[in-house]
C-alpha cells in the first residue's frame, strides 16, 4: 500500500476508530492519542494492509486490543474482568447531567468495556453480529448474549429512574 | 402500537435484525412517540449523537520521507577537498624541511650531486643489460641465417620444379 493509498484507505477509519476509542477509555484525549498511534502502527505495516481481506475488522480490533493495553498499562479500573458488577445509577450524575441523551451515554459508559463496545458497535455503527465477533475476538453467540445483557441493564436502570 | 411495543421487547433481549432496528431508531426519531416509550427515546438519540461524532482534529497525511543521494556526491567533493590539503601541505612540507637522498649508504643533500649518481647508475645499468644482450643478440644473428638457408632452399624447390615442367611440356 503506497502513500496515497494508505491516505485514502486508512484515515478514513479515524472517526470510527476514535469513536471506539472514546468508548473502551472514556477519555477524548487518551481516545486522540490512542487513534494516532494506531495510524503509526498502521503505516509501519502499510506494506502488508493489502494483503488483509476484512480491513475494516482488523483496523477496528487492533484498535480495541491498543486501548485494551492502555487499560492494563494504566490500571484505570478493573474493566477486563467478566465478573464486574454492575455499579447502580448514581443519581448526582443526573443532577450533574441534565440533558437526557448524556444520561444514556452515562448508563451505556457504566457498562463493562466489553458490552459497551458492543453495544455501540451495533447500534451506533450499525455492524452485523459477525462482524462484532470478529473485532472483539468472540463468538457470534457470546456477542449476541452480551448485546442482550447491555441493552437490558439499560432497560432496568431507564425504568427505575 | 404493538408491533412497536414487540420490537422493543425483541430489542432489548438483543433479538433484532438490523434492518428491525432501523425501524425502531425511525420510530423514536419521530414525532410520533407513544407517551409510554417516551423513556426510551434518550437511548436512541444518544446512539445517532455518537454516530456523529468526528475526529476533532485533521489527521496528519502520512508523508514518506526522500532520500537523498547526496552522500555519495559529498563524499567525493570532500575527498577531493582533503587530497588537495595534503597535496599542498605536502608542496610547502617538501620545501620547509631538509630533503635527501641515500644512495650506497650516504646520505646526500645535494640535489645536483644526488642526480649525477642516480642517472651514473641508470647508465651502468643500461651498460650492463647491453652486455648481457650480446649473447640473445648471437642466438638471434644465427636464427636469421638459418632462416635464409631455408629460403635459399626453397628457391632451389621452385627451380627444380621450373625444370621439371620444362621436361613435361617437350615431352
Amino acid at each position: 500500500m503506497n502513500t496515497r493509498q494508505f491516505n485514502n484507505k486508512i484515515l478514513k477509519f479515524a472517526d470510527k476508530t476514535y469513536r471506539l476509542a472514546k468508548s473502551i477509555l472514556r477519555d477524548e484525549n487518551k481516545a486522540q492519542d490512542a487513534v494516532q498511534d494506531l495510524n503509526l502502527k498502521l503505516w509501519e505495516k502499510r506494506n502488508d494492509l493489502d494483503k488483509i481481506e476484512n480491513i475494516t475488522g482488523f483496523i477496528l480490533r487492533s484498535m480495541r486490543n491498543l486501548c485494551l493495553d492502555r487499560l492494563r498499562q494504566k490500571h484505570i479500573e478493573n474493566e477486563l474482568s467478566n465478573d464486574l458488577e454492575y455499579k447502580e445509577y448514581d443519581p448526582h450524575l443526573q443532577l450533574e447531567k441534565k440533558d437526557m441523551a448524556t444520561q444514556a451515554a452515562i448508563l451505556i459508559n457504566r457498562l463493562p468495556e466489553l458490552q459497551r463496545t458492543i453495544i455501540r458497535m451495533r447500534d451506533v455503527e450499525g455492524f452485523e453480529l459477525n462482524e462484532i465477533a470478529e473485532i472483539t475476538s468472540l463468538t457470534e453467540n457470546a456477542v449476541r448474549v452480551n448485546l442482550s445483557r447491555a441493552r437490558q441493564k439499560i432497560r432496568t436502570q431507564l425504568l427505575t429512574k | 402500537m404493538k408491533k412497536i411495543n414487540n420490537l422493543i421487547d425483541l430489542y432489548f433481549e438483543g433479538k433484532t435484525t438490523i434492518a428491525q432496528e432501523q425501524e425502531l431508531k425511525k420510530y423514536f426519531t419521530s414525532q410520533n412517540i407513544n407517551s409510554e416509550h417516551k423513556i426510551y427515546q434518550q437511548l436512541f438519540e444518544t446512539f445517532e449523537t455518537e454516530k456523529k461524532e468526528k475526529y476533532p482534529e485533521n489527521l496528519p497525511k502520512m508523508k514518506t520521507r526522500k532520500i537523498h543521494k547526496k552522500p555519495f556526491k559529498t563524499l567525493i567533493i570532500l575527498t577531493a577537498v582533503a587530497a588537495s590539503i595534503l597535496l599542498i601541505i605536502g608542496i610547502f612540507q617538501t620545501d620547509s624541511y631538509d630533503s635527501y637522498v641515500i644512495i650506497n649508504g650516504r646520505r646526500i643533500n645535494d640535489k645536483e650531486l644526488a642526480l649525477q649518481m642516480v642517472q651514473a647508475k641508470i647508465n651502468k645499468i643500461s651498460k650492463s643489460l647491453e652486455s648481457d644482450m650480446k649473447p640473445l643478440k648471437n642466438i638471434d644473428n644465427k636464427l636469421r641465417e638459418r632462416l635464409k638457408t631455408l629460403q635459399k632452399t626453397g628457391t632451389i624447390k621452385n627451380k627444380i620444379q621450373h625444370t621439371l615442367d620444362k621436361i613435361n611440356i617437350k615431352l
